[in-house]
């Protein structure tokens, strides 16, 4: 475990980390990735099978499993049949998993996979935090630069926090905290030359106050020395225009809110589309789940 | 330059000169506007009421500067198409249908004006436009031409059928005697193409449609004088109302459930929506004090414009870009002009009517078609034709469409026609068609204030408004680095946009910057051309640079360096240097080199990525090599940022220097070998950094390499850069002397 952990006390902690098996060259890739991060969080793996228990498919997994080098005690095997992405999301609800991280599942082209409905579906219903891989990889990477979600949201602080973690476990030196303001709330329209200077004036203050506003929310956070955290106001298009900022800045891991669909306390007035960042993935993506319990575990 | 006051005090203060340019103004749009009220198939006096009303209400509710209103040459064409389809059978009486069209279209106008629809011109294709502005001009020139030598055609007839009719009609005068109204036509058309060769100040004082006029009118005067008045047979003098009130025609609105009615509406609509918006943005780049002018007001003052002239008997009110010209070549400052310009003419057809009333139609007709002309002359064909062969099919599918079927169906199946071809050539249909409605665009600043826009997937006309909306943002004189990396295609209509754009930017003393299109291929060699990806292995045997390869190829020729745009040889080595550990070099795209002292410089326009696997991470950059330096120890020197732990997993130390505070604060230094490190940061070159904005310098075996950021650098970036580079050479060589 890192050294944070004797120290901070973190309102969310990853105990299970699931994944899907499977056998093609981006499975195992997914396999040497997320059992790489399960060692870094010191966590259990249970790895999700959709497919019949037999023999040989048994045999075929273990040779993969120590091939990748997971300790015997660090893992199960979850055996699942039916739609895929049903079966992972059942196995991560019965197992208590914390964090699901999906890189590769069945089908050879990871990419198109993603993109589409299956990211979309795991973000909205999984019961857990979900890690999105783009690329993973058989060797290690540097993950450097992390960027997080401002968003004026409960949730918001924990998934700061939750960042902040991650960019330690990493080891990563950037965190950027990135706020995405929707441009209709400057009431000044740019449309002639004495507009334009209004809108800029407001959109300094609204800078202004946002930053404020994320400044005590990182107040709170313990977080180590190396890592350099900046903030950024973006006026642009929320939910799209952070996925563009990030792929603009090649950060490696981004870190939202998970989408308010369910279980209840935050489900009303505050929406964050996700639509954009899944439908396009532009880097890794770790939604953060925060539930009714964890929030009271962190109080 | 000061801008002029606005409001009332702007008025007063400019008294003068915006009644001169109005007065000028006046002298055009009085001729004009009698033309095209005749060409669009209304009483000559409906386009009066067009200009005296769209000079006093868009003057009050508009929010442009310069642009005078009235009658417009795009509504000619389609006005009269809307009053053929509405007269009832065997009867005259299309025209006060029409007029309820208009205070229709009118209330729809302004309901675009309200509801911020002033981006709509930025939605079509510039050839299509330039299209849909060549066949306007073969409209109207093809009833006029008639008119102008003395026939007047049957009605009814198609512009095609006119055209065919043509020779008859030049035969009917040749062998008709009477050849006085052909040579006026004949005239008055010689002088509005010589108008602008004939170099005379005095001549030029009054415009050539005023020439066309004072000629026409003296004849008549002479004629009268000589008892020759029949000459000039009535059918071709234009009525005027003796009583206006009396002659008044009401709109009626008894077809308003009729297919016909609204189709009429919906064409004179969107043709004035789009005329007035090019016209405006057209105006904006001549106006002296480059002033921005709120589209979506100036739309929405049009409309209601439109509305009441339509119920004095008038047609759709437009701006108008000729008119517009001559009122800012005359010297106008404010929007009063435009007002000056309405009343004027109102006052000449209280007062004046007896001799408006004696210009004979071929003279008036002579004006349309050179107004036609000019509109669809072979140079805007050429002109469209070299910025590509996609933009010439695009226009002269629109052209002929438009002329064959209507205006509508022209620039529905320009914007087809334009979109289909970008399918093809780019070879990117499926993220064209999945992106079309998905956000691109991303503005933000960096650090120190550097505006930058990032544009993803692609850019053209269908998600230009975007674009333009954040550069739109970004106060005026502001720099902007425009940047296309994520970008795989940019069509001609955003690199015409972004050309007219640039022009304002640049003189209001700011600046837009493209980076990022190097990688992109252009067949053709004008400013405009459209950048798409290479595709297969069959790259276009002609190099066209960039316009930021141009810049940096003049730049390095200044400097006396050599500059390689796309080099072959892209064996690049970087991979001893930290930064470049885990990343992989794929292709330079610009090189250039020089020497300080027999020692080579190398400046590169990198493109890398990290990763190889499914989706791999494409990084770009602009990065200086220098080589030779022997004995220099390897260290990193980076201001405190996103590359300390490259160094950190290299196994280098901080090296901090007790007695130069200020470079330790500020900089990032580490070595392997502190004790050489030290030795070699001597206080000139410690100095020499403080001076200096800080650089990415990392030291590897005797070789240098210099960056900014993970970007390709714009220009002026990259002057410093280099200029950094030449003063670090030089001082690194005396040291080491």
């Amino acid at each position: 475990m890192t050294s944070s952990d004797s120290t901070y006390k973190w309102p969310l902690q990853f105990n299970i980390v699931a994944t899907a098996v499977a056998f093609s060259p981006s499975a195992k890739a997914n396999l040497f990735e997320s059992s790489r991060i399960a060692k870094m969080l010191n966590a259990s793996m249970i790895l999700i099978h959709v497919g019949y228990k037999t023999p040989t498919t048994e045999q075929k997994l273990n040779e993969l499993i120590s091939e990748v080098g997971i300790p015997n005690e660090m893992y199960t095997i979850s055996w699942r049949s039916g739609d895929p992405t049903d079966a992972i999301l059942n196995a991560c609800t019965e197992e208590n998993v914390d964090l699901l991280i999906a890189g590769a599942l069945q089908k050879e082209n990871l990419a198109q996979y993603y993109k589409g409905s299956i990211a979309r579906k795991l973000s909205r219903k999984a019961s857990c935090s979900l890690l999105l891989l783009t690329h993973p990889e058989i060797e290690s990477r540097q993950c450097n630069n992390v960027m997080v979600n401002g968003l004026k949201h409960p949730k918001t602080a924990d998934t700061i926090k939750m960042a902040v973690f991650m960019a330690n476990l990493f080891k990563s030196n950037q965190l950027t905290v990135v706020e995405e303001v929707e441009p209709k709330k400057i009431k000044n329209r740019a449309d002639d030359d004495i507009s334009v200077v209004k809108a800029s004036r407001e959109k300094a203050s609204i800078e202004r106050i946002e930053k404020k506003r994320l400044q005590d929310i990182l107040q709170d956070v313990p977080m180590d020395v190396n890592l350099k955290i900046k903030d950024k106001i973006i006026f642009g298009k929320p939910g799209y225009t952070i996925g563009h900022f990030a792929e603009k800045n090649s950060v490696d891991l981004l870190v939202l809110n998970s989408p308010d669909t369910k279980l209840g306390i935050f489900d009303r007035v505050f929406t964050h589309n996700l639509e954009y960042i899944l439908s396009d993935l532009p880097t890794d993506l770790l939604i953060v789940h925060t539930t009714k319990k964890m929030i009271h575990g962190s109080a | 330059m000061d801008l002029p006051k606005s409001g009332f005090s702007g008025m007063k203060q400019n008294f003068i000169k915006d009644l001169y340019a109005g007065f000028l103004v006046s002298l055009i749009a009085l001729p004009l506007s009698l033309g095209l009220a005749l060409a669009s198939g209304a009483p000559a006096f409906a386009g009066i009421v067009t200009a005296v009303v769209g000079g006093v209400l868009v003057s009050l509710f508009g929010g442009s500067y310069v642009t005078i209103s009235g009658a417009g040459n795009g509504l000619a064409v389609a006005t009269l198409a809307a009053i053929t389809a509405l007269n009832t059978d065997g009867m005259e009486d299309g025209y006060m249908y029409v007029l309820a069209a208009v205070i229709v279209s009118g209330g729809l106008i302004t309901l675009l004006g309200i509801f911020r629809f002033g981006s709509l011109s930025d939605y079509f294709p510039s050839a299509a436009v330039e299209g849909m502005l060549a066949a306007i001009g073969l409209l109207i020139m093809a009833k006029q031409l008639h008119i102008m030598i003395g026939i007047i055609p049957p009605k009814g007839l198609s512009a095609i059928q006119l055209y065919g009719l043509f020779p008859d009609s030049i035969y009917t005068v040749i062998k008709s005697e009477d050849f006085t109204v052909t040579a006026l036509g004949l005239v008055s058309l010689l002088i509005m193409v010589y108008y602008s060769k004939i170099r005379n100040k005095t001549f030029h004082i009054i415009p050539a449609p005023m020439w066309v006029v004072i000629i026409s009118v003296g004849l008549s005067f002479f004629l009268e004088h000589q008892n020759l008045f029949h000459l000039i047979p009535e059918k071709f003098l234009i009525s005027l109302p003796n009583d206006i009130i009396g002659s008044y025609v009401a709109p009626n609105f008894s077809k308003i459930n009729s297919i016909d009615f609204w189709n009429a509406v919906i064409t004179l609509t969107l043709i004035a929506s789009i005329e007035s918006l090019l016209s405006i943005k057209g105006v904006e780049r001549l106006d002296v004090f480059r002033r921005r002018v709120n589209t979506n007001k100036d739309l929405r003052a049009h409309g209601i414009a439109t509305t009441v002239s339509g119920f004095l008997g008038g047609l759709n009110v437009v701006a108008v870009i000729a008119r517009s010209s001559v009122n800012v070549n005359s010297g106008a400052v404010t929007r009063a002009s435009n007002f000056y310009h309405g009343l004027i003419i109102a006052l000449a057809i209280l007062f004046l009517d007896d001799i408006i009333s004696r210009i004979p139609m071929p003279a008036l007709s002579a004006i349309l078609v050179y107004t036609g002309y000019k509109l669809a002359s072979p140079k805007s064909v050429i002109r469209v034709a070299k910025i590509g062969w996609e933009s010439l099919t695009t226009y002269l599918i629109t052209l002929i469409v438009t002329i064959v079927f209507g205006l509508i169906q022209g620039i529905v199946l320009g914007i087809l026609c334009a979109l289909v071809l970008q399918l093809i050539t780019t070879q990117r249909a499926s993220l064209i068609l999945r992106n079309i409605f998905r956000p691109n665009t991303l503005l933000y600043q960096e650090e120190n204030g550097q505006y930058i826009i990032s544009v993803k997937n692609y850019s053209n006309f269908l998600n230009y408004n975007r674009l333009r909306l954040k550069l739109d943002s970004i106060p005026a004189g502001a720099n902007v680095i425009l940047d296309f990396t994520l970008c795989q295609f940019v069509d001609e209509t955003v690199m015409e946009h972004l050309a007219n754009h640039n022009d304002l930017y640049e003189r209001k003393g700011g600046s837009i910057e493209i980076i990022g299109m190097d990688d992109l291929q252009t067949n053709s060699s004008h400013p405009f051309s459209p950048w798409v990806p290479l595709i297969g292995n069959k790259p276009s045997g002609k190099v066209v640079l960039t316009k930021r390869q141009k810049s940096i190829r003049n730049y390095m020729h200044e400097i006396g360096w050599e500059f390689m745009p796309n080099p072959k040889d892209d064996k690049y080595n970087l991979k001893g240097f930290g930064y470049f550990k885990t990343l992989e070099v794929d292709t330079v795209q610009n090189k250039a080199e020089g020497f300080v002292n027999n020692q080579k410089l190398e400046f590169l326009d990198m493109e890398f990525h990290r990763g190889e696997f499914i989706a791999k991470e494409s990084l770009r950059a602009s990065i200086l090599v220098i080589q030779g330096f022997k004995g220099m120890p390897n260290f990193i020197l980076d201001k405190e940022n996103l590359f300390d732990k490259i160094a950190a997993a290299a196994g280098f130390k901080d090296i901090n220097f007790s007695e130069h505070l200020d470079f330790s604060n500020r900089f990032h230094l580490t070595g392997k070998n502190e004790g050489l490190v030290k030795r070699f940061f001597v206080k000139e070159l410690i100095l020499f950094f403080e001076q200096n904005p800080p650089f990415h310098i990392e030291s590897h075996k005797g070789n240098l390499i210099i960056f900014e950021k993970e970007r390709l650098s714009s220009l002026s970036e990259i002057k410093l850069m280099v200029s950094f580079a030449i003063r670090l050479t030089e001082i690194i060589q005396r040291i080491q002397k």
